[in-house]
């Protein structure tokens, strides 16, 4: 019991009274009735299960995912193409995008995927296509929750406004490498690069009740980013894309 | 109401029937506190310690749920496995890097057995430290961004002893050494001398929920495991991987 029972202790000789017999009783009856609490149970053996709550009273996850093959370059099957393009994109597509119904309540969003920027071969010499070789300034990742970008979940930076843009050669601008050597000057910036780049992104946030959308958000900085001399674009392979909501 | 009680008014003859009818409603045979039903409870005042937990086995106690693992027991906790390797000493090993094993507590997903999980969170790491590869020629050589890659997925293995390769966690990784001048392009040079940014170093990380519908045939879930690989279809590649850590937490949670 929450409270110690009976309430009044009525002994031999005392004036029966109304009011406590009342108390004694009721004590019992509220909180078998909905005013119970966590002094009412032993918390060390029992808990209650998910299932034994309506759908908002504990956790919920949702998850889409996609096992497009990062080893895949001859089709390409279920790889997202990211344009050369120097903006924020997202892709509609399974592991991608995630819809759902939020009951409001905090939620951990994360994804998880593979980012490609290479055709896979070695076969040519690839001073054609300095830069792309040289893997320049990379990718801005993040989540986009309800079509306005997490800051909390950005993955590189690479913005111009905030960190050194050091360009070839220290000269600040954005020029093309002419030849080899030219190649291992990098380009500076905060991008994550890489021809294979496994990335994850994740926060926590506070989200009201109603529908929802989280896309996987990236931009090719400076539309620097390309998979090769004669493929202008690079691409999201094998991806999943969750959300835990944590109800109360 | 679980229990009706009738409220005794002042004034209210005051006698041992009056008692006696109030005690049977509250304690007599089939009514009252003696047949009380969960439907009838209101579970909305529960508090934090009564709510389920988010991390969650029927049969494993809180205490046994955040125990900490023995020091010869090379995984750091229930839920979670580490590669607790020194910086200056990476390996080649190749395969099942990490591994969570529930042991004797193996979880069905879905939320309908006993033990009430309705997915695996997975939260894997591992470091990738170099790669090299021989040549045709039997030269070994520094890797190529474009050509060469680490690779890491996440597999699961029943009480059975089945497995299953999660395909949607497939990683790659490549070598990120395009800075140092000798080694870098389609012309690779000859791995000697050992000279500026030959090193990988960076993380391949992975996050996956497992739900029933991962599973294929597979009963329950016994064991996750990272594994790693140093395969590439033409070449002999040579990858060192160093420190990573892995969690597999069981989720009291509905999937959709």
């Amino acid at each position: 019991m929450a409270w110690k029972y009976p309430r009044h202790d009525i002994r031999s000789g005392f004036v029966a009274d109304i009011d406590a017999i009342n108390d004694n009783f009721l004590a019992v009856v509220d909180e078998t009735s909905g005013s119970l609490n966590e002094h009412n149970f032993d918390s060390s053996k029992t808990v209650l299960k998910r299932q034994q709550l309506a759908k908002d009273g504990a956790f919920s996850i949702h998850v889409t995912k996609s096992n497009a093959d990062p080893s895949n370059f001859s089709t390409k099957t279920g790889w997202q193409e990211i344009q050369k393009v120097d903006d924020w994109q997202s892709f509609d597509a399974d592991g991608a995008t995630l819809n759902f119904i939020g009951r409001g309540s905090m939620v951990y969003v994360c994804a998880s995927f593979q980012l490609i920027a290479t055709d896979g071969l070695q076969s040519v010499r690839r001073e054609s296509t300095l830069l792309t070789d040289q893997m320049g300034f990379g990718f801005a990742v993040a989540l986009r929750v309800d079509g306005t970008l997490i800051f909390d979940s950005l993955l590189g930076s690479g913005d111009s406004s905030s960190e050194f843009y050091r360009g070839f050669k220290n000269r600040g601008g954005d020029v093309e490498p002419t030849n080899r050597d030219g190649i291992c000057i990098p380009q500076g910036g905060g991008g994550v690069s890489g021809a294979r780049l496994p990335v994850t992104v994740d926060a926590v946030l506070n989200l009201p009740p109603g529908p929802h959308k989280i896309e996987i958000a990236v931009m090719n900085i400076r539309a620097n980013m390309q998979s090769s001399g004669s493929d202008d674009k690079t691409y999201i392979a094998s991806r999943e894309l969750f959300a835990l909501e944590m109800l109360r | 109401m679980a229990i009706t009680y009738t409220y005794l008014y002042t004034n209210t003859p005051f006698s041992a029937n009056a008692l006696n009818l109030r005690f049977n409603n509250f304690l007599g045979e089939g009514t009252g506190l003696n047949a009380v039903s969960l439907d009838e409870l209101s579970l909305g005042a529960f508090r934090h310690n009564l709510v389920p937990r988010l991390i969650h086995t029927a049969e494993a106690s809180t205490d046994i749920l955040v125990a900490k693992a023995a020091i010869t027991d090379p995984q750091a906790g229930y839920f979670s496995a580490r590669r607790d390797r020194a910086f200056s000493s990476p390996t080649m090993t190749v395969g099942e890097i990490m591994e969570v094993d529930y042991k004797t507590y193996p979880v069905q997903l879905g939320m309908n057995s006993t033990e009430n999980v309705g997915a695996v969170l997975v939260l894997a790491n591992i470091d990738v430290d170099r790669m090299t590869f021989t040549d045709k020629d039997g030269d070994v050589y520094l890797p190529n961004e474009h050509f060469n890659y680490a690779s890491a997925w996440i597999r699961v293995y029943d009480s059975s002893g089945n497995d299953i390769d999660l395909d949607h966690t497939r990683r790659t990784l490549s070598p990120r050494v395009t800075i140092k001048s000798p080694g870098y392009g389609a012309t690779v040079q000859p791995f000697t001398p050992l000279s500026g940014d030959s090193n990988t170093n960076q993380d391949i990380s992975i996050r996956t929920v497992i739900t029933q519908n991962d599973l294929g045939d597979l009963l329950d879930v016994a064991k996750v495991c990272l594994v790693v690989d140093a395969a590439h279809p033409t070449r002999v590649q040579d990858i060192r991987y160093g420190k990573g850590n892995m969690t597999a937490i069981p989720l009291h949670t509905d999937v959709s």
